[in-house]
């Protein structure tokens, strides 16, 4: 992919998704082109686990969340890591039946009352990041496996 | 004197065959019989004395001259007394290991000593610093065999057991503690004990890890026992976190979901999951 064909798809995204709508703030165009960058990680994995498990999650950052500087940037990272972890155990044949028939959507936020938690509510699963979250996917795999 | 008394007897018997069988031989006979008699035995009042001067290793050397019949309350008292302050002072000029052999000695010369707490105390603390010396001399696995011989000796005991788990951690394995705290528990410790065992920190992680190990371990039957019996009030949560960070077809999740289905401790997708754990 070129770059200038790159950069047309990140803005699509941006558009599709509606982050382009107005905010308390005016996004600057780098902003938002970032915001879009990080929602397109988290789709493309949306897109291994509708392979993997079954299921088409309705995917949702929850960017006024993200009060700290560095997930306003680029949560994607943390965000993508549940997803991850669902792809692993979606390798057993019990398991992916029971995440397609419960797992519906996918809300990425920052939390400061359950960090580094995940919450389950009719088949939405809340996964909620902190800044620095060393060994992220051990804890998303713990989470799900505790919580789902 | 004996020795002699028979050389003498046998030469004589030789030169003068009546004379010995008239005079000397009922003579020597009678020397024989009454050898106690030059030996001087103790008696009770003399062990008493001896506790009184704190002279225990002599009161155990004359302890069996007390007549078998008279080996009563106060006789156990005095040797049992007297063993533990020889076996501690043993152990206070650093002579562990002699101390705990002695131990044992006496244990097998008198088996009272099974009920004497303060003794068996005494020699589970001396036992366990000579284990302690032997594994710190890098001695592995016949200082293991050495403290499971020492802790079985003494059956009834469970704190030695506790105690010989956690000390053979600092130096091994998390699995090779587990048999020592399974033994623990299994010699009823009472309930304050019993709570400290599976609660401690030291055993959770022994069931945690041998409950990976491969099925016929012995340490792996000790964990199910100790983790999903004996202790799973202390240890459920700790068993489901446990499997919670474990791998999808690893022996440690299919021997926690065994254990965990069991005891209805799991969720539907707990549940799939050791579907999927299952060979």
């Amino acid at each position: 992919m070129t770059g200038t064909s790159f950069r047309l798809s990140l803005v699509t995204t941006c558009l599709l998704l509606g982050l382009c709508a107005p905010n308390a703030r005016a996004l600057s165009p780098e902003e938002k082109l970032d915001r879009a960058s990080q929602e397109l990680i988290v789709q493309e994995q949306a897109k291994v686990i509708e392979q993997k498990c079954g299921t088409k999650l309705a995917i949702h950052l929850d960017w006024a969340s993200f009060t700290n500087e560095e997930l306003r940037k680029a949560p994607g990272e943390h965000c993508v890591a549940l997803l991850h972890a669902l792809e692993s155990l979606c390798a057993g044949n019990h398991l992916r039946a029971y995440v397609r028939k419960h797992v519906k959507s996918f809300v990425c936020l920052q939390s400061a009352r359950d960090p580094g938690g995940l919450e389950v509510r009719r088949g939405e699963l809340r996964w909620q990041i902190l800044p620095f979250m060393p060994n992220v996917k051990d804890i998303a795999y713990a989470e799900l496996l505790r919580k789902l | 004197m004996l020795r002699f008394l028979l050389a003498l007897t046998l030469s004589l018997t030789q030169r003068y065959p009546q004379m010995v069988r008239t005079f000397l031989f009922p003579l020597v006979l009678l020397c024989i019989g009454s050898g106690p008699a030059f030996a001087h035995p103790y008696e009770m009042i003399d062990l008493r004395a001896l506790e009184q001067q704190d002279c225990f290793e002599e009161l155990l050397e004359h302890a069996r001259d007390i007549a078998p019949r008279a080996r009563d309350q106060e006789w156990q008292g005095l040797v049992s007394r007297a063993a533990t302050q020889v076996v501690r002072g043993r152990a206070l000029r650093g002579q562990e290991e002699q101390a705990a052999t002695l131990a044992d000695q006496m244990l097998a010369l008198h088996p009272f000593l099974k009920r004497a707490t303060p003794f068996l105390d005494a020699r589970a603390d001396v036992g366990l610093k000579a284990a302690e010396s032997c594994m710190r001399a890098g001695e592995d696995s016949s200082c293991w065999d050495q403290l499971d011989l020492f802790v079985r000796t003494d059956p009834t005991h469970a704190p030695l057991a506790f105690r010989a788990g956690k000390l053979v951690r600092k130096f091994f394995r998390p699995t090779a503690s587990m048999l020592f705290f399974h033994e623990a528990l299994l010699r009823q410790p009472g309930a304050v004990l019993k709570k400290d065992i599976c609660s401690d920190e030291v055993t959770i992680e022994a069931v945690r890890w041998s409950l990976g190990l491969p099925a016929g371990h012995r340490e792996l039957k000790a964990a199910a026992v100790v983790g999903f019996e004996v202790c799973f009030e202390e240890m459920k949560a700790g068993l489901v976190d446990e499997l919670v960070h474990s791998t999808l077809s690893s022996a440690v999740a299919r021997h926690l979901c065994s254990g965990l289905i069991e005891k209805k401790m799991l969720t539907p997708f707990q549940m799939a999951y050791c579907q999927d754990a299952a060979p």
